[in-house]
């Protein structure tokens, strides 16, 4: 088992570094000039030179990206043009937001997709709503079902906030009732694609035989459920944890969006909006850097989990 | 003294998509304790969902679809219907009372738990037995067995193991409980014909140390002259012949059986003209059967007008004996 | 085509979809670009979902509004198959490095995040109907590509393939004549999934102000500006907000029923 993550481990890095370079250089290729993207299309060419030299955008591309790499491993991710703080204090406080609101919500998804589709009683009495639950998931955009929820609870009924973030400072149970409505609206796409996934594994893994076996043992319906069918037909639900994590490394954009949420997905649209080029770089590289570490993780993760190719 | 397992009228329906198949037909037998039975017939023919049957895991859709009575006599003397017991009721049966092994010894253990753990689980399901003392009943049978390093095996994962040892493992969760009735389905079809015939010593020698019952469920005739004293042949979801082996091979009284034991290749005598005579035709489909008796479109002693009309009962023709056959009578010996 | 309640009410979904788009003009109420004075006014007898904050008829505004939609999403999900179907086909066939390389690399593609790489690139091109169509077909490629290869790889396997080669067929007749037509269900249900998840997403992008520019009516557009009157009247954002459900519903029920 060491030898082949380590194997995976090793194929990675190779990966990450090919794919933030092929990310600096389209990036900056095409967006044409940085500066001329950030003093925007009527600028003087001197203020645009003037910018260049500054940012160093006129050096070879390559030598640009070395130099960012290098110092991002230093924490330098330069500073932003909006605000002139460093991009690295602007980024820090959105991760924790985001990371807060993604564990959540995935944590929600994978185990009401989990127990519902497993549980004996909910897959005869409960199916249907449970597939009709999957299906609004998957079809009801972020926005939509998170002005409904708004709608209901907080304009309507009054029970819940609006917005979701408040600080923890301002209190746990203040800061828990403004995550909630966030936490569902983004829990409710992953509910849907985790179910189908696991569902679809379930059934097969319900027509194996050691499932016959074990019912022959004299086991219970719930035992056979928990503890002989769902440790087998969990294991692809494990590599979409992996990858929806590496998805959210780029924030939930449109949930953080309509919950006013400072996390790194509204973030990521202000600098676009603002033509921030260094935070939307930063942000991007982020991405690239997450989603091959997830997938890495989601790769282990598997191989831990499943006997078959951890032994030999 | 009075029969361990009493099988009357089993009748097995599956129905679904707008068909309704009859896989098991008014099936009766007994079983004696102790004893050793062999089920036999060729895929499809129903012998499989009688064993589930008394194990209670056909998974039939509807109440109507099980009738009939199997009435098992418990280890602790009372006896009782096993077809009237709730779910909850038959868990405490299974693996207890009675105990089944499957065909596939790869696919019948969950590749994600140890051998230790679903021996472990045999153990405590039934006997509530605490860790320790789960696992050193677990290293006895596998010792009991003959598996080599047993403490190893315990630990070990099944795809770690061969196909032989899985079977013993199987064998081993199977007879946990001492239970009075095991159901071997095909249990050495996927094996080595060597590790078959290991396997076969082994439940011989397991039988007379625990005196429990076998029915032995196969479609291979030479497994079962090594294991049973008595035999059911089995023709599209009925018993079509019954009776003790040795009788029954030498002296087949119902055509199919006889076209079944000519179609063997033997070493004592070459095949008439050299070839094999195979049963023309094929086994017939359980939602399409054929009028009268199940077999006559293959049959070689079918008379048309009587067995494509009459469809033949279960008869005495001697002492512990039946054929369903109208002519058995006429065909010679 | 076997008529299950969950195509049925796919198709009729779609159906609906696709009247409003086609028939807008003669459907709508009123003129979706027309203000007047009578802004964001509750529902009522002349205007059934109100009006807007320039006093449009919101009604008639979701009725044109599909047409966008639907444009957008047929758009991506043809340019998506014309790329990902050969692209899968072929690595499927020939396998060897080509399908090595060409797996790792829609594996990565696929795992990122596909509305952030199709906000990048919207940023970087400008919204507009072709290039919305464009940017998501581009995104939605590689899993296109990866579930034709699949089924390319299975039908490989089957043996009606040997039995072909047996005959003497090329490689070309083999694909045109046993892989293709077997690939075609699977593809026809990828496309109508195409179609509904561009709408999602085309939808979600407008949302965050990357759609198509005013006045155009624009479903995701519309629930933004109405998501700031929601509690003066919540059909502004509603309204659309359903239109886009109703629709992504629609073809997805029709894409996934197939197996």
């Amino acid at each position: 088992m060491l030898t082949v993550i380590v194997r995976r481990v090793l194929l990675a890095i190779p990966t990450m570094i090919a794919l933030t370079a092929l990310l600096f250089f389209s990036l900056t290729a095409l967006l044409g000039s940085p500066a001329a993207m950030m003093l925007g299309q009527d600028a003087s060419p001197e203020a645009i030179a003037a910018v260049n030299a500054r940012y160093g955008f006129d050096r070879p591309l390559h030598v640009q990206y070395f130099d960012w790499i290098a110092a991002a491993i230093r924490g330098d991710f330069g500073r932003s043009h909006t605000t002139q703080q460093s991009v690295a204090s602007a980024i820090l406080p959105c991760i924790s937001v985001t990371l807060e609101l993604a564990f959540f919500a995935i944590v929600l998804a994978a185990l009401g997709a989990v127990i519902t589709n497993t549980l004996p009683a909910g897959r005869r009495v409960l199916g249907p709503f449970v597939v009709g639950a999957n299906l609004i998931g998957i079809t009801v955009p972020n926005f939509m079902l998170g002005i409904s929820l708004i709608f209901v609870f907080s304009v309507g009924l009054g029970w819940l906030p609006s917005t979701g973030w408040a600080p923890w400072s301002a209190g746990i149970l203040t800061h828990l009732t403004h995550m909630i409505l966030p936490v569902l609206t983004l829990s409710a796409y992953y509910f849907g694609v985790f179910s189908i996934v696991y569902r679809a594994e379930y059934r097969d893994v319900e027509k194996r035989l050691f499932i016959q076996a074990a019912r022959a043992k004299g086991v219970s319906r719930s035992r056979v459920a928990f503890r002989h069918a769902l440790p087998n037909a969990i294991l692809p639900v494990i590599t979409f944890v992996g990858l929806t994590l590496g998805q959210l490394t780029g924030g939930a954009v449109v949930t953080e969006t309509v919950f006013s949420m400072p996390g790194i997905g509204r973030l990521l649209v202000s600098s676009i909006a603002s033509h921030d080029f260094p935070v939307m770089l930063a942000i991007a590289m982020m991405i690239v850097i997450g989603v091959v570490f997830m997938n890495l993780l989601a790769d282990i993760a598997y191989t831990i989990v499943n006997p078959q190719i951890r032994i030999d | 003294m009075s029969a361990l397992l009493e099988v009357r009228d089993l009748t097995v329906r599956f129905s679904g998509r707008g068909q309704v198949v009859n896989a098991v037909h008014r099936v009766s037998f007994d079983l004696a304790p102790g004893e050793t039975v062999a089920l036999v017939g060729e895929s499809g023919c129903g012998k499989s969902t009688i064993g589930l049957a008394i194990m209670g895991l056909t998974g039939v859709a509807r109440a109507g679809d099980l009738t009939g009575a199997i009435t098992l006599t418990f280890k602790a003397g009372k006896r009782r219907d096993l077809m009237g017991l709730s779910d909850r009721a038959m868990q405490a049966v299974r693996g207890n009372e009675v105990a089944m092994i499957f065909q596939e010894p790869m696919s019948s253990l969950n590749p994600v738990h140890t051998v230790g753990w679903q021996i472990r689980e045999a153990i405590t399901q039934h006997q509530g037995a605490s860790r320790t003392a789960a696992d050193d009943s677990a290293l006895g049978l596998l010792k009991q067995l003959g598996i080599p390093d047993a403490e190893r095996c315990l630990r070990a994962y099944p795809h770690q193991l061969s196909g032989g040892m899985r079977q013993r493992v199987m064998i081993a969760i199977a007879l946990s409980c001492r239970p009075s009735l095991l159901i071997a389905d095909e249990p050495t079809t996927a094996l080595d014909v060597t590790i078959q015939a290991q396997i076969l010593e082994l439940l011989k020698r397991l039988q007379a140390q625990t005196g429990m019952a076998i029915l032995f469920i196969t479609h291979n005739f030479g497994v079962v002259a090594e294991i049973a004293k008595r035999t059911m042949v089995m023709y599209a979801g009925q018993i079509v012949e019954a009776g003790a082996v040795s009788e029954v091979f030498h002296a087949p009284r119902m055509p199919y059986t006889r076209a079944l034991l000519d179609s063997l290749p033997r070493l004592d005598r070459a095949a008439p003209g050299g070839r094999l005579p195979a049963i023309p035709g094929q086994v017939p489909s359980p939602s399409a059967l054929p009028p009268g008796c199940a077999f006559h479109p293959r049959c070689r002693y079918a008379l048309p007008g009587l067995c494509d009309g009459r469809t033949p009962a279960l008869e005495m023709c001697d002492d512990r004996r039946v054929v369903r056959c109208l002519r058995w009578t006429e065909i010679a010996a | 085509m076997i008529l299950t309640p969950r195509r049925i009410v796919g198709l009729a979904l779609i159906a609906l979809a696709l009247a409003c788009a086609a028939l807008a003009d003669v459907i709508a109420p009123h003129d979706p670009l027309r203000s007047s004075v009578a802004f964001l006014s509750p529902p009522s007898a002349a205007h059934a979902l109100g009006t807007d904050e320039l006093g449009r008829d919101v009604l008639s505004r979701v009725i044109h509004g599909a047409r966008t939609s639907l444009v957008i999403g047929f758009g991506a999900a043809v340019v998506a198959m014309a790329i990902g179907a050969p692209v899968g086909l072929f690595a499927g066939y020939f396998g060897g490095r080509v399908d090595v390389v060409t797996v790792v690399l829609i594996d990565l593609f696929v795992s990122l995040p596909g509305l952030v790489l199709a906000l990048v690139i919207t940023v970087m091109v400008g919204p507009s109907l072709q290039n919305l169509a464009l940017v998501l077909g581009f995104v939605m490629w590689p899993g296109v590509a990866r579930l034709v290869r699949g089924q390319v790889l299975a039908i490989r396997e089957a043996t009606f393939i040997e039995a072909a080669r047996a005959v003497g067929g090329t490689p070309a007749w083999i694909i045109s004549r046993h892989v293709w037509p077997n690939t075609m269900r699977v593809a026809a249900a990828q496309f109508a999934v195409s179609v509904s998840f561009a709408i999602f997403t085309s939808s979600s992008l407008s949302f965050l102000g990357l759609g198509i520019p005013p006045p155009t009516p624009d479903w995701g557009g519309m629930v933004r500006t109405g998501y700031d009157f929601l509690a003066i009247n919540p059909l502004l954002s509603l309204g659309p907000g359903a239109a886009v459900t109703v629709t992504v519903l629609g073809f997805y029920l029709v894409g996934s029923s197939v197996e």
